[in-house]
């Protein structure tokens, strides 16, 4: 396994009277993409969520570069450089396709007429839609939007929540191959997906949450993954 | 410089037809110096009046456009700096000009402790009913405080003096008042025009999505209370050195919503709306004079007629007819 980059060990986590996450513990490496899998209610997005400060943890530890990042407020874990595309996006819905680029940079700085030219290279269709209010964008066009303000940050993890949720079948084909092409760039990403193709084909390892709890561990580069199978133990 | 990075430094306009347009705003106070010339002594008070609540209008609209709360406590903040500088003039001793800073201080711990709802996640109509309560609090304490405040009568404050010299008419109190004001506009201005005003406006585009872009969200409502406090406040104190006599019923909800009025009708989160919406509020009453009885009718026709076709307020207008007018960081 490459040198660990997250470490989150124990970790327990909830809403106020109910408790989600129940001494979960799992790393993701270097370069490394792991997909979390699990039916509705498992505790996926929890998990995220509090990887990025949103859902404080009642018990347990996370740590991002050696560094414990638990129960840090989201502005500062972000500036670590773990930014998070949730699954509502997210987006300022009354700013530009580039202004909410640029919110992105914001807060962990670079060069940003560089990250802009860089990112419009790889998402040709935000470039053609800079000017336009993202209220006015499709599904799958906000989605594109989010993970590039995501990118415009640097982050050195990307935490996903269901990327292809809600899009029509050309958009995950699309954010797909974004996914894809992300992962050669050597970002490690942690993955939520109902689309269990998708989350293969990208990821490294997965883990599937029941009731809060990592049931499964896989190695996917250790063989092929039978994704009947998988089904069948994320559901029955 | 690459095209983009023009583009974000500048969204609009070219830079230098931007700064000469700005430099037009200069010309503004400089044509208002010789106004106490042509001006009798009660116009010259309604002037000052306006001048008044252009910061009132400013702080209010911090909070409420640019950042998008519902925190109606702003008649707090205008209160507490008019009896800050009533009580330190009256009990102290101080000259007018020495209480300016206090009051805004004042203001500004005030708009600190009013922000905490707000900080603990308390928002829309249930933050509208606790800074609501808040002011309401305040209002109590003038009225109890006898000591202090001397209570339901008030208290006459001294005759304002700027550095020894008395300000003994009312042109005298306007450039007093004129300097404040355009420097509460400059401040204010380079404060939505910084960083500071994309971090507003980020978050009262998505609160949730400015905090998981690294915003310190907390931080932005806070400082945007804290500052809105410190602008009402001196707003507070002028009004005290123009009145003279500083009563809780001049801080009631009735005036809240005339304070409400200047922002709605001068246009949310617009700098220039504040001011438009100051001198259109101000003295609408005083044209209405006329027409006895009917006051309050032409007046409230006023407000509803302008939000009615102007949703954006008069501030809107002017946007339309300069981009120098468009706020850098405001979306609807």
């Amino acid at each position: 396994m490459p040198e660990e980059m997250l470490v989150a060990k124990g970790v327990e986590a909830g809403y106020p009277n109910k408790q989600i996450l129940f001494g979960v513990d799992f790393s993701v490496g270097r370069s490394e993409v792991v997909a979390l899998l699990g039916a509705n209610g498992s505790g996926k997005s929890t998990a995220l969520n509090t990887i990025s400060g949103f859902v404080r943890p009642l018990a347990g530890s996370i740590r991002f570069d050696g560094a414990e990042i638990a129960g840090m407020p989201p502005h500062q874990i972000f500036r670590r450089g773990v930014i998070q595309v949730s699954q509502a996006r997210d987006l300022f819905p009354d700013m530009t396709v580039e202004e909410n680029l640029l919110l992105g940079a914001w807060v962990r700085g670079g060069e940003t007429a560089t990250l802009l030219e860089g990112l419009y290279r790889s998402f040709p269709r935000l470039a053609e839609r800079k000017t336009q209010m993202v209220r006015l964008m499709s599904g799958g066009e906000q989605q594109m939007v989010a993970i590039g303000r995501a990118l415009m940050g640097r982050p050195k993890i990307l935490l996903l929540d269901e990327p292809s949720g809600g899009l029509a079948p050309t958009f995950v084909n699309e954010i797909a191959a974004i996914i894809a092409t992300l992962k050669k760039t050597g970002i490690a990403m942690v993955i939520i997906e109902q689309n269990i193709k998708l989350a293969l084909s990208v990821a490294d390892r997965f883990l599937i949450l029941r009731d809060g709890r990592v049931t499964q561990r896989h190695d996917i580069s250790a063989g092929a993954a039978d994704e009947k199978e998988i089904v069948r133990s994320i559901y029955l | 410089m690459t095209d983009i990075a023009k583009k974000e430094s500048l969204p609009a306009g070219g830079r230098s037809r931007s700064r000469i347009g700005r430099s037009v705003f200069w010309l503004i106070p400089i044509l208002l110096l010789p106004v106490p010339l042509f001006l009798d002594q009660y116009r010259q008070y309604v002037v000052n009046l306006i001048l008044v609540y252009v910061p009132v209008g400013i702080g209010f609209n911090i909070v409420v456009g640019n950042l998008g709360l519902l925190a109606f406590s702003n008649v707090a903040f205008f209160g507490i700096g008019a009896y800050t500088s009533g009580v330190l003039a009256l009990k102290l001793g101080l000259p007018w000009w020495a209480t300016v800073l206090p009051a805004g201080i004042m203001g500004a711990l005030a708009g600190s402790a009013a922000s905490v709802p707000a900080l603990r996640g308390v928002r829309l109509f249930y933050l509208a009913i606790m800074t609501l309560a808040f002011g309401e609090l305040l209002r109590w304490v003038y009225i109890r405080w006898v000591p202090v405040t001397g209570g339901s009568f008030g208290m006459a404050v001294p005759k304002p003096s700027v550095f020894g010299l008395p300000l003994l008419t009312e042109g005298h109190k306007f450039y007093a008042f004129l300097f404040l004001v355009v420097l509460m506009v400059i401040l204010t201005n380079r404060l939505l025009r910084s960083r500071f005003g994309r971090a507003f406006m980020a978050i009262k585009s998505n609160e949730q999505a400015a905090a998981a872009m690294g915003i310190p969200t907390d931080r932005y409502i806070l400082l945007a209370f804290a500052w809105g406090g410190f602008v009402v406040g001196i707003g507070g104190s002028m009004y005290a050195a123009l009145v003279g006599h500083v009563t809780p019923i001049a801080f009631d909800l009735t005036e809240l919503i005339l304070e409400f009025a200047i922002i709605m009708v001068g246009g949310l989160g617009s700098l220039v709306g504040s001011v438009l919406g100051a001198i259109v509020i101000t003295s609408a009453p005083e044209f209405f004079r006329n027409w006895l009885g009917f006051q309050e009718l032409l007046f409230g026709v006023l407000i509803v007629v302008v939000i009615l076709f102007l949703p954006r307020g008069l501030a809107s207008l002017l946007a339309r007819l300069h981009p120098i007018f468009v706020d850098r960081y405001y979306r609807d």
